[in-house]
């Protein structure tokens, strides 16, 4: 399906608010009315965290952070905290997952998006939405269901064909979250592990979790570490996965297979 | 005249390093975190006697495997390493995955994660999704148009991203 040609409309009866934050286009789609304020919260969770933690800022903690300015001992309560998340899931992840740029350096937009997502969905709880989806630059959480009780459903991207979609994911309360990785994003968080040469090496990795921040993280661990991550992710951690092959061939579970 | 200032480098080696886990969950129930400062006189050690430690995992579960088998950053037991070095034990962090808890020296100001223990959580609360099979384009569950509502893929450039994908979906508002 050419989404130029086609692209959805399927969004019944749901109110749809685009802005940009984080360098990259954002979208929350509710089914019925945004109330007061809701918009403005979900823009704030974007806003707060990037001027914290953005690379792109020269005054924010992280830049400071990364040109070793600040010591992390000595940074924000938040800072750490989120430094110590991904800490947790390098080492969870064998180290495909990496906080760290290959200078040495602190980076933690392998985490950041996707906490500023989860944020912004709480925030929509917090109002008492509960029907939206809410897609960051092609990471998307998902609640409830669209107006017409349908779930909401995720077209994935085809890696040889940008425009076109090359399958979906519906999901559900056990899995709102679906989250994509691939070669040509901007690679500020995609760094391949060395230790091990996997038996297979993915230009495109979507996974869907039970949380944004497992799926966005995962989808990058197994861009990275290849199938050899792929295979420990699915023995730790409840998952629905496919993965693009250089080669044009593909590893899907269950879920994405006709 | 000198004045004799603390460095920075010197500050955090012995700094207090907090290692606290921000525990969230799905649906944003809860997200708690829990601090875990290390004292001033918590173990200090010469750099390369600390040693990795997994505890294993629960038998008989489908997900009894210890998480990260390597650590993939051993770099941190350098030996060699004249600066003194200050090790910080993080609280153990439990969340739906199973539980965590973290060492990490400081040496010379540069953190190095080196030793973890982890235990996988209770299986039987899991429910693990079988394998991922080589499939052909051909056997891939095809997108039905008529479904699609958002569109997951790699994170574009603003402009590109604006310009492709989601602007298609975002027109339709």
């Amino acid at each position: 399906m050419s989404v130029a040609e086609g692209a959805p409309d399927r969004v019944r009866g749901a109110t749809r608010h685009v802005f940009t934050a984080m360098g990259t286009g954002i979208s929350l789609a509710v089914a019925g009315d945004l109330p007061a304020g809701a918009v403005a919260a979900v823009e704030d969770a974007f806003e707060t965290l990037d001027d914290r933690f953005s690379l792109y800022k020269p005054e924010s903690e992280a830049t400071a952070v990364a040109r070793r300015v600040l010591p992390v001992e000595q940074a924000s309560r938040e800072f750490q905290e989120t430094y110590a998340l991904a800490e947790r899931w390098s080492v969870r992840t064998g180290g495909a997952f990496r906080s760290h740029r290959p200078d040495g350096s602190v980076d933690l937009n392998g985490v950041v998006k996707a906490l500023a997502i989860r944020r912004a969905g709480e925030a929509l709880l917090a109002r008492g939405v509960t029907d939206w989806c809410l897609n960051a630059g092609g990471d998307v959480l998902t609640n409830g269901a669209q107006g017409d009780g349908m779930p909401w459903v995720v077209g994935i991207v085809d890696p040889t064909d940008r425009q076109a979609l090359l399958t979906q994911f519906t999901c559900s309360a056990a899995y709102p979250a679906v989250a994509t990785s691939g070669t040509t994003e901007r690679g500020e968080h995609v760094w391949r592990t060395h230790e091990e040469l996997p038996e297979r090496q993915f230009v495109q990795v979507t996974v869907a979790a039970p949380d944004i921040v497992t799926a966005d993280v995962l989808a990058t661990a197994i861009l990275a570490g290849g199938q050899a991550t792929l295979e420990r992710a699915l023995e730790q951690w409840p998952l629905h996965v496919i993965a693009a092959e250089a080669g044009g061939g593909f590893l899907a579970t269950e879920a994405f297979r006709a | 005249m000198s004045t004799r200032r603390t460095s920075a480098a010197a500050l955090a080696s012995v700094g207090i390093l907090a290692t606290g886990w921000g525990i969230g969950t799905a649906h944003g129930k809860t997200l708690t975190s829990t601090t875990a400062t290390g004292t001033g006189a918590s173990t200090t050690t010469a750099a390369g006697t600390t040693s990795k430690t997994t505890t294993g995992a629960a038998a008989g579960t489908t997900s009894g495997t210890t998480s990260g088998t390597t650590t993939g950053t051993t770099s941190g037991t350098t030996s060699g390493s004249t600066a003194g070095s200050a090790t910080y034990v993080g609280s153990r962090q439990s969340d739906r995955w199973g539980s965590l808890q973290v060492t990490v020296t400081v040496t010379s100001g540069k953190i190095t994660p080196i030793t973890y223990t982890t235990t996988a959580g209770d299986g039987k609360s899991l429910s693990i999704e079988a394998r991922a099979t080589p499939t052909l384009k051909s056997e891939v569950l095809a997108a039905q148009s008529a479904q699609v509502s958002s569109v997951s893929g790699a994170t574009y450039t603003s402009a590109k991203y604006l310009t492709s994908l989601q602007s298609a979906l975002d027109q339709i508002g």
